[in-house]
């Protein structure tokens, strides 16, 4: 199921391959080499494989796999997982929160990332501030988090969305500071407004430097939206992962950790997807394709 | 169509000191430039003939002195006054054809209008067949083409030019050139152009100065301009040369060059 899943995000970032013909390349693009797609699903097979060994035969050497379960309990338990509704509910609880979450640290980071970037007053006031919370890990906000959100929903969604907000900022800050000048000089040139240099080349301008921060956001989010789970939920991934842990029941904390990567490389995968969709213009990725 | 309802600007500087943070790195410029007219500005790379052109377009408030066009004083950029950069100022990922519209777009033009007049212009530069390629798909003299184009598609009254054909190879520079004089014959528009080759200049120009330090040094009329059976005095030519090396020995230590286009 990992395979398929990377398979196809490795697919899917082929296609957006711009070039003077580009119906052909994105067909070539679309279709993988057999040889490299075998490579991939062997290395995965031979993982399997060495977690089937080594618990199959319980070896013990320093490190002890006589208790982990094997890839075929885990298997069986999976399979016993997804027929459950509870497993579903839990999915999209945690996809709730991860795309609610970074959905708000995008919209804040990147506006608030402009802002600061465009003007040297607001940059003077929030800076400061801004620089103190950075530092702070998301997940520590959980107490503060408890006491200020009505609901323990909107305390996780908190969460989620600082962690992913940070990352977001300083990218967008670095981005709009980057671009060449000679963008806005051009479109000023014309008699452009504030507002339409703003739409006009700022914003299509930093897509390429936010994608960066988007992705890095993603994963934070995700580490800090099961760890906020794992803490203070009653749904979710992290949560049932953490409840099967405190009834030891490994099978089923193997399944919660093989979920939370399959979903998290999904969502991984469509940022990365939209990104390179809205980048195909950047120069090296007629390059790469080549 | 409304690509040719244009009318050409007087562009005037008096007394311009022009500089970055408080540094002047050029003073003193007295220079006027008749509507319709095209002006090169010659100088060595650091003179501040770059400050100059964004002096003109409204992107730089002189240090001292002013800029006016029309007789009324420049405060800022404006649609009437284009400026066309060496290069890289075609917005990457807007195919040629939508970079043309945009000083267009930005006029609040509808949709059609603006498609109509890209393609004509785009047409009128030769590049019809590339409309729909990214600018990185493009050669660097097809760039300044479609930089011409989007220059002019927005009707200005002036258009400052920095060096646009400094970077191509003479071939494509010399056939730029003759787009530049047949799309000006079209557009009559006024072209205050800057460059560093003599040999450009004199092609182009209906006046050529050379800028030093100080202001403007020699200024020069062309007799017959842009016409290859009245090919400029060599005398004259070595005048302008002559004018142009004695700025150099006087030219200031680069600045930091933010107006480098």
């Amino acid at each position: 199921m990992t395979a398929d899943v990377q398979e196809r995000i490795d697919v899917a970032t082929e296609v957006g391959v711009p070039a003077p013909p580009p119906s052909r390349r994105a067909a070539r693009g679309r279709r993988l080499d057999p040889a490299r797609w075998l490579v991939r699903t062997a290395s995965l097979a031979a993982a399997i494989a060495v977690w089937h060994l080594l618990t199959t035969y319980d070896v013990e050497a320093w490190l002890r796999f006589n208790r982990l379960p094997g890839p075929g309990e885990v298997a069986a338990a999976f399979v016993d997982q997804v027929t459950t509704a509870r497993y579903y509910q839990d999915l999209a609880q945690s996809l709730l929160r991860i795309l609610s979450g970074f959905a708000i640290a995008s919209v804040a980071g990147v506006g608030l990332g402009i802002l600061l970037a465009r003007s040297r007053w607001l940059a003077d006031v929030f800076q400061p501030l801004l620089e103190v919370a950075r530092p702070i890990p998301a997940i520590a906000l959980v107490p503060v988090a408890i006491l200020l959100f009505p609901t323990n929903e909107q305390g996780i969604v908190f969460i989620t969305a600082t962690a992913a907000f940070f990352p977001i900022l300083v990218s967008t800050r670095h981005a709009v500071r980057a671009l060449p000048t000679v963008w806005e000089d051009a479109l000023l040139t014309m008699g452009a407004s504030r507002r339409q240099v703003l739409s006009g080349v700022v914003l299509p301008g930093i897509v390429p430097g936010i994608f960066g921060g988007l992705s890095v956001g993603m994963g934070v989010a995700w580490i800090c939206v099961i760890s906020a789970e794992m803490i203070s939920g009653d749904l979710g991934l992290g949560y049932r992962t953490w409840q099967a842990y405190t009834i030891v029941d490994y099978p089923d904390v193997l399944v919660g950790m093989v979920s939370i990567g399959v979903v998290g490389q999904l969502t991984s995968g469509c940022v990365e997807l939209l990104g390179r969709r809205l980048t195909r213009w950047l120069p090296s990725e007629g390059r790469n394709a080549q | 169509m409304t690509t040719f309802d244009v009318t050409p600007s007087a562009i005037r500087a008096e007394g311009l000191t022009l500089g970055y943070a408080g540094e002047a790195v050029v003073e003193d410029v007295d220079l006027d430039v008749a509507p319709g007219e095209i002006l090169v500005v010659l100088g060595h790379s650091g003179c501040g003939k770059s400050t100059l052109l964004r002096a003109f377009a409204g992107l730089l408030t002189p240090l001292a002195g002013r800029v006016l066009t029309d007789g009324l004083p420049v405060t800022g950029p404006s649609a009437h006054r284009a400026l066309v950069f060496q290069d890289d100022a075609l917005l990457p990922w807007r195919s040629a054809r939508r970079n043309v519209e945009l000083p267009l777009a930005v006029q609040g033009r509808p949709r059609a209008e603006r498609r109509a007049a890209a393609s004509a212009w785009l047409d009128r530069v030769g590049l019809a067949r590339f409309a729909d390629r990214l600018p990185g798909q493009l050669s660097g003299g097809m760039r300044q083409r479609v930089q011409l184009a989007r220059a002019l598609a927005g009707a200005p009254g002036l258009v400052c030019m920095d060096e646009p054909f400094g970077a191509l190879d003479a071939q494509t520079r010399s056939s730029m050139q003759q787009l530049l004089i047949a799309t000006w014959r079209e557009s009559g528009c006024t072209v205050v152009f800057v460059t560093h080759d003599v040999d450009e200049a004199l092609v182009l120009a209906d006046r050529v100065v050379v800028l030093g330090r100080h202001g403007v040094v020699v200024e020069h009329r062309i007799e017959h301009p842009r016409d290859p059976s009245h090919p400029v005095a060599p005398s004259h030519r070595a005048e302008i040369l002559a004018a142009l090396s004695q700025t150099q020995s006087l030219a200031p230590v680069e600045p930091s060059r933010k107006d480098v286009a």
